[in-house]
């Protein structure tokens, strides 16, 4: 609204100042003077004062004041300052009182608040490169998971979802895969507390139907104030040693000063599973099945047949609905109530939501919780608090094991049960596994406070204490006729139970000098952290009443499958000083030196640095004329280092933990080979970009170039098992290298009192190599890894056709050695990793009505499911009907057989997995401020979000985010209908 | 100014207050369920822990080798179509087989245990001098056994010594015959530091100085070296401490008088030849084993059962009397040596140095406690052809016997070729594991694979 305003002045003011007066009167002359103050009156010091037509102008001094000699009577001055709007002012020569010039803040989008590792910006003054989605893109997104707000948002960042129920995995990935082995999870930080990035899986966490937990989905989304995604050196370097895959800020919500404003919002919709993969219905897979023996000249007989002898050929199920089928109900209700003063702030809000499920049976997901912040500032400002406390809790019930491919490749004609009841196992039985229940609970704080005291003006002392504790406790329960009955199995339940604790204490130096229009800034910290993981998950037997089965009490015996134990400690010193000359050119320096326990002595320290500098052109008085069509550009450049110590506590010390019981008494192991020589992997950062704004910074362009090269890359070791191990710890001299372009456009098409509308593309276009691996060849990497090539490539043997008169695959001999053999003849089919992604928000407004689309887009290719052609009794993808049916069939896929040889031609598969999806679609209407205003509220808001609404890919093929068809659940869809109001 | 001298100052100090507790800052100690070396061989009972644990690999590689080397010779058949079990009854094995690779890894594994307890333990000075020996006697004794195991089944392999990974991991093969001399060396020396009663519990778990002296005379017959093969033997056997049961139900119970070394395992030593309560024996008695049994053997009624599904009789090996695995106290321990094997060991000696009376008498002794009249061999030849014989009806199923027994006498082919379709001379050695080549630049593959 205010841009609309701002607009329309400036269009006045063109009209109105059309023609300048300059009355020629070369005998006159006189000094105007006057002072130019900001919108609370307090002086601007270097603002540039001009009259119009002229190219001397004058700047203001430290006061504010400027005197300007003019040889007109009359004319107009235009006064400019950088984060403030231009203004024109006219005058008379009749006037003597000094002009008193009040300059309004620019709303432009460079000069928004920047959230950088410790500290904010402005993405005007901004040296690094970080993207950032605020809390209305979070809001608008019916998404239970946080990490889900951010597919498609932000350039270089790929966000893939790992399985779409509540609970499930999301995958973040900045800027490509640095790492071979040691984790590509960036460093996740909220409110200044490092959290877990990972499922606590190792330390005996349970995987459930909705597959590797992910830790962040037990934060409410609606907390959110905003996520920032830091990428290159310049702006993760000052994490140091966890930073090289890139760092993602999560700050909460703050409370905000005004009277208490108590808002609820409430939603209902519903989720539902958004792609049934495309599989043979019962004729189609009858005939495939009795082609497959009938090609072989083999009788099928009830053992290697059941599908076409014992079960009945009429019955079919469409096995994916049956599974997946339900349609889930989800409610969510978010209060909170805020307020505040001048010197106290408070907010705090509770937050609960329920979601069904649209697995068979009554399993469910429930988080609730609140969170309270309070902000303090002393009456002279000189101390301030802040204290955040976010509480959360979620109940997950869902199933043991995931469904997974079971849903679509069980037959059609699939018979559940046996005449007397008991479920059938011919082939493996998923029906039967829904009777396998997991009950996950996180309990989730995140207490986090800071204290800060100006020491004397320009220098702050801060020190910020967090603690953050994150608990999952689960019961898995298996019955004993849930399970195959040839392994004799007994009634099992699991229990486990993780704990990941951390706390950080931070004490911050801050310092700020003005010196005549030049900003020096400086930072000097220290960082001290502890993680503590525990974790112990327990197996009981034999349990004799299946209502027991969840009672670790009623169990026979009691076997200890996993406890651990483990800490991290973690201390640093980093700093950063920040130039700013002239609002043109900025520097910044940063600097980390980290101490982790996670290496051997002599290997603990590391340091790291970054140097980065910007050059805001367009504040050159010579490219501002030459370029007037440009509002803002900005060259920005940086390169530093990083690293990653995403590996197990301990690998450095060489130890004894349990070992098997023997002799009926305990005994002790050695735990690996030790290797104290390990440190961490190394990740140099370069970067490019120009930044441009065009016509009042309406269209922001932003091109960024990267290459990112990891070396000493932490892996385990493959060693033969004659040393012992399989592996150990070691630092490898393979190097990396990640390389792209971003682009992000950001276009303001219509702003005005009627329609307005934005427009925002992300694109970005990554390259991965593995640039060198000494000796790959003798390593057991040879066959997964290419010197040269994108870390995902797939190999595979090369499909020449297939024989129109047999009907057999035929594939390159490469190694003409007349067989067809692995490794030999594999070639590298191509890469899964994607060659483009990004996203297209498009915001509409008029009036009380507002649309929000935004379209992700990714174009890559991935492994594809492997269809079985008729060799075992399960079901295959739709595609092949096109398989070789008769001698003549030109087709490159092969006939049915009941001998999975023929499926060497699986291998051969890497279909396109490229996909558009309607990622979020938010309508919301508020009406008009007099009709509030009778119904007593401050607001009203009523909306619906749709999340994932519709997708546009290969529809032969399986949902192309869920890899090669391995079964997970692809991100549900999902639409709710919401009211929202502020009393 | 001032005030920024002042800070200024401040802060270096801070940092150096800091940073002077850094190096502690960012190390941790071990978690309470690690113990690093020093700690472990310390003391006593951590000590004794660990050497308990340079057996626990065992249990798995005695069913290997019971199931998978009963198959690849001429002692099992198995209704298990997997391709791993069907490489060894066809005779043809491929590098990739997953048994054999675990059989490797499992006896590799046992070794860095044995290697590192050595290297952990030796400069150790608080613990009681006769533990350490106790100790290190049972680490030189299992790493024999694993040594011994290996050339039988490989051949030529690397001789790892140390914990050392940077050298082990390029380690080249050392010739079957080196390696013997070190499992001699080993066996002796652990021989003089093992004690003659069973250490730690007293139960036949762990070696003791007789169960050295009875690997000492596998080693010897293996290199054919019959005196102290045939010495090594008659010092158990007139140890004393020692009996043949004349209940042969009851050869493979827990500590019984004639078992010299056992395994224990949790669920029993049943696991390895498991059979349904109904149905078909998955691993059965081969016809040749059948046959081995002379009319009136009662090795051959005790010692095989047989159960007839369909109207068809199915034999299975019943050395031990537990079907399926249990969880409470166990009846019986898997026997890797027991005392007829050593009589068999002696008889062979004996008659190799012309003393074949005595030779005749130790086969007599065992062919009485199977309620066999004595042998009517005379001549050297048949005595040598009776005590195979003999060997191959008493020690079926025990710790790979046969498939050494088969290549001792360079029958193995002969026996094998006419039962296995794809048997080869080479096929006397397993493939080295293709994982381990991989992994490893300097070794090199058994001919024929």
């Amino acid at each position: 609204m205010k841009k609309t305003i701002f607009f329309m002045v400036l269009a006045t003011l063109c009209l109105f100042f059309k023609l300048p007066a300059q009355e020629l009167s070369p005998q006159f002359s006189q000094t105007l003077t006057g002072k130019v103050t900001d919108e609370q009156g307090k002086p601007l010091p270097g603002a540039t004062v001009l009259l119009q037509g002229t190219r001397v102008p004058a700047i203001t001094s430290a006061d504010g004041t400027f005197k300007l000699f003019v040889t007109v009577k009359s004319g107009t001055l235009t006064v400019s300052f950088i984060g403030f709007q231009k203004a024109s002012i006219p005058f008379e020569h009749t006037r003597t009182a000094p002009l008193s010039i009040q300059l309004t803040p620019d709303l432009s989008a460079l000069n928004e608040v920047q959230v950088i590792g410790y500290g904010t910006t402005t993405k005007r003054f901004n040296t690094g490169s970080v993207a950032s989605i605020s809390a209305k893109e979070i809001e608008n997104q019916p998404v239970s998971n946080p990490l889900a707000a951010l597919q498609g948002r932000a350039s270089g960042v790929l966000v893939q979802t790992t399985n779409g129920l509540p609970g499930g995995g999301i995958k973040v990935q900045i800027r490509g895969q640095g790492s071979l082995a040691s984790g590509t999870d960036p460093l996740f930080i909220v409110d200044g507390v490092p959290f877990l990035s990972t499922s606590p899986y190792g330390s005996g966490a349970l995987n459930g139907a909705n597959g590797i937990i992910s830790p962040l989905s037990i934060i409410n989304p609606d907390d959110i104030e905003s996520i920032d995604i830091l990428k290159d050196a310049d702006a993760t370097a000052i994490y140091g040693s966890r930073a090289a895959n890139g760092v993602v800020l999560i700050t909460t919500k703050k409370g905000k000063k005004g009277g208490d404003r108590v808002t609820v919002d409430l939603t209902h919709g519903i989720s539902k599973i958004s792609r049934i993969n495309p599989v043979l219905g019962l004729p189609y897979y009858l005939k495939l099945r009795r082609e497959a023996f009938a090609n072989d000249g083999v009788i099928p007989d009830v053992n290697t047949a059941p599908d076409l002898l014992k079960w009945d050929t009429t019955k079919s199920t469409d096995w994916q609905r049956y599974f997946y089928g339900k349609t889930a109900q989800v409610t969510t209700l978010q209060t909170s109530i805020a307020g505040g003063n001048e010197n106290n702030q408070y907010l705090f809000s509770l937050n609960y939501r329920n979601e069904g499920t649209i697995l068979p049976g009554d399993e469910n997901y429930k988080k609730g919780g609140g969170y309270f912040n309070f902000n303090h500032s002393s009456n002279d400002q000189r101390f301030n608090l802040t204290l955040s406390v976010n509480y959360n809790k979620d109940n997950n019930h869902t199933l043991y094991s995931a469904i997974n491919s079971g849903a679509f490749s069980i037959p059609p004609n699939f018979l559940v049960r046996n005449p007397d009841g008991s479920y059938n196992w011919d082939i493996s039985n998923p029906v039967a596994a829904l009777e396998q229940k997991q009950r996950s609970n996180t309990d989730y704080i995140n207490v986090s406070t800071s204290l800060g005291y100006k020491l004397f003006p320009g220098m702050d002392a801060k020190i910020s204490l967090g603690y953050n504790r994150y608990a999952l406790d689960q019961v898995a329960t298996l019955p004993q006729d849930s399970q195959d009955p040839s392994f004799d199995p007994l009634p099992t339940a699991y229990f486990s139970n993780s704990v990941s604790q951390r706390y950080i204490l931070e004490p911050q130096l801050n310092y700020r000098k003005e010196i005549s229009g030049d900003v020096l800034t400086a930072l000097i910290a220290g960082t001290f952290q502890h993680v503590e993981n525990t974790g112990y998950t327990l197996e009981g037997d034999g349990v004799s009443n299946p209502a027991l089965l969840g009672n670790l009490g009623a169990a026979n015996t009691i076997v200890n499958q996993i406890n651990t134990y483990s800490l991290y400690k973690y201390v640093s010193v980093f700093g950063r000083v920040n130039y700013n000359r002239k609002k043109k050119y900025l520097l910044d320096l940063n600097f980390r030196r980290d101490g982790s326990s996670r290496f051997g002595p002599g290997k603990q320290f590391g340091n790291f640095y970054a140097i980065g500098g910007a050059w805001i052109f367009t504040e050159e008085n010579g490219i501002k004329r030459s370029l007037p069509f440009l509002s803002y550009g900005k060259l920005r450049g940086s390169y530093g280092t990083t690293g990653n110590d995403q590996i197990s506590d301990y690998q450095y010390i060489s130890s004894y933990n349990a070992g098997t019981v023997y002799g009926g008494t305990s005994t002790l192991s050695p735990a690996r080979v030790a290797n104290p020589d390990y440190s961490w992997e190394t990740t140099r950062k370069l970067e490019a970009a120009l930044e441009l704004g065009f016509i009042h910074d309406r269209i922001l362009f932003t091109t960024a170039w990267y290459r990112h090269n990891s070396s000493k890359q932490l892996i385990a070791y493959k060693i033969p098992y004659l040393a012992g191990f399989a592996s150990y710890q070691a630092n490898f001299p393979a190097v990396i290298q990640n390389t792209g372009l971003e682009l992000d456009l950001k276009v303001q098409a219509l702003s005005g009192k009627g329609l307005n509308w934005t427009s925002t593309i992300n694109l970005t276009l990554p390259k991965n190599k593995l640039q060198s691996f000494p000796n790959i060849e003798g390593s057991s990497y040879a066959n997964t890894y290419i010197v040269g090539q994108d870390l995902s490539v797939k190999k595979g043997l090369k499909l020449l056709g297939v024989d129109p008169q047999t009907g057999i695959a035929q594939f390159a001999d490469i190694n003409n050695d007349g067989k067809i053999t692995t490794p030999a003849d594999l070639v590298v089919l191509g890469k899964t990793s994607p060659d483009l992604f990004g996203g297209w928000t498009n915001s509409f407004s008029y009036k009380g009505f507002a649309l929000d689309v935004t379209m992700e887009f990714v174009k890559r290719r991935y492994l594809g499911y492997q269809p079985l052609l008729g060799a075992y009794p399960y079901n295959d993808p739709l595609f092949v009907l096109n398989r070789w049916q008769k001698p003549g069939d030109v087709t490159d896929i092969p006939r049915a057989s009941v001998n999975i040889v023929s499926s060497q031609y699986n291998s051969t598969q890497l279909p396109d997995a490229s996909y558009g999806r309607l990622k979020n679609l938010a309508i919301s209407y508020t009406p008009k401020a007099a009709l509030l205003k009778r119904l007593g509220l401050k607001d009203l808001q009523l909306y619906i979000n749709g999340q994932n609404l519709w997708v546009i890919a290969n529809k032969q093929r399986f949902d192309p985010e869920i890899s090669g068809g391995s079964g997970g659940v692809a991100p549900l869809k999902s639409i709710i209908f919401g009211l929202k109001t502020t009393l | 100014m001032k005030n920024i001298l002042k800070y200024g100052l401040l802060l270096p100090a801070l940092l150096i207050f800091t940073c002077t507790g850094c190096r502690k800052m960012a190390s941790t100690d071990l978690p309470p369920n690690q113990l690093t070396p020093d700690k472990v061989f310390g003391d006593s009972s951590s000590a004794v822990a660990a050497t308990a644990n340079l057996y626990t690999l065992f249990g798995t590689v005695d069913a290997n080798f019971i199931r998978y080397i009963g198959t690849y010779t001429d002692e099992l058949k198995t209704t298990t179509v997997s391709s791993v079990s069907t490489e060894f009854t066809n005779g043809s094995l491929t590098t990739g087989n997953t048994a054999v690779l675990s059989i490797w890894q499992n006896l590799y594994a046992t070794i860095y245990k044995a290697n590192a307890l050595l290297e952990g333990i030796q400069p150790v000075k608080s613990l009681p001098p006769t533990l350490k020996n106790t100790c290190m006697g049972e680490a030189r004794f299992v790493r024999a056994y694993c040594y011994y195991q290996l050339v039988n089944i490989y051949g030529d392999v690397p001789l790892v010594l140390t914990t050392a990974v940077t050298q082990n991991a390029k380690a080249a093969r050392s010739p079957a015959k080196a390696v013997m001399t070190r499992v001699i060396l080993d066996l002796t020396e652990g021989q003089r530091l093992l004690p003659a009663a069973y250490p730690f519990g007293g139960e036949k778990i762990q070696a003791n100085r007789w169960a050295a002296a009875a690997l000492l005379a596998k080693a010897y017959l293996f290199n054919n070296d019959y005196v102290h093969a045939g010495a090594q033997a008659d010092q158990v056997i007139s140890s004393g401490q020692y009996n043949l049961l004349s209940n042969l139900n009851q050869v493979f119970t827990a500590n019984n008088a004639e078992a010299i070394l056992q395994l224990w395992n949790s669920t029993g030593a049943s696991t390895l030849n498991s059979v349904p309560s109904s149905g078909i024996p998955v691993y059965q008695v081969s016809p040749q084993l059948l046959a081995s049994f002379e009319t009136g053997d009662k090795r051959r009624t005790s010692w095989v059962n047989s159960v007839t599904v369909s109207g068809l009789q199915y034999y299975y090996p019943y050395t031990y009397k537990q079907r399926n695995p249990t969880t409470g106290p166990l009846a019986e321990y898997s026997t890797y040596i027991r005392l007829a094997e050593l009589y068999l060991i002696r008889g062979e000696s004996r008659l190799r140095q012309q003393d074949l009376s005595g030779a005749r008498a130790d086969l007599n002794t065992i062919r009485q406690r199977a309620g066999l009249p004595a042998t009517t061999a005379t001549t050297a030849d048949e005595l040598l052809t009776a005590i195979r014989q003999e060997r191959q009806a008493e020690l079926f199923n025990e710790g790979g016997n046969r498939f050494i027994d088969l290549k001792r006498y360079q029958t193995i082919d002969q026996v094998l070729s006419p039962i296995k379709p794809l048997w080869k001379p080479s096929s006397a050695l397993f493939p080295i594991p293709q994982a381990e080549i991989l992994n490893d630049p300097n070794l090199t593959q058994n001919p024929g694979y």
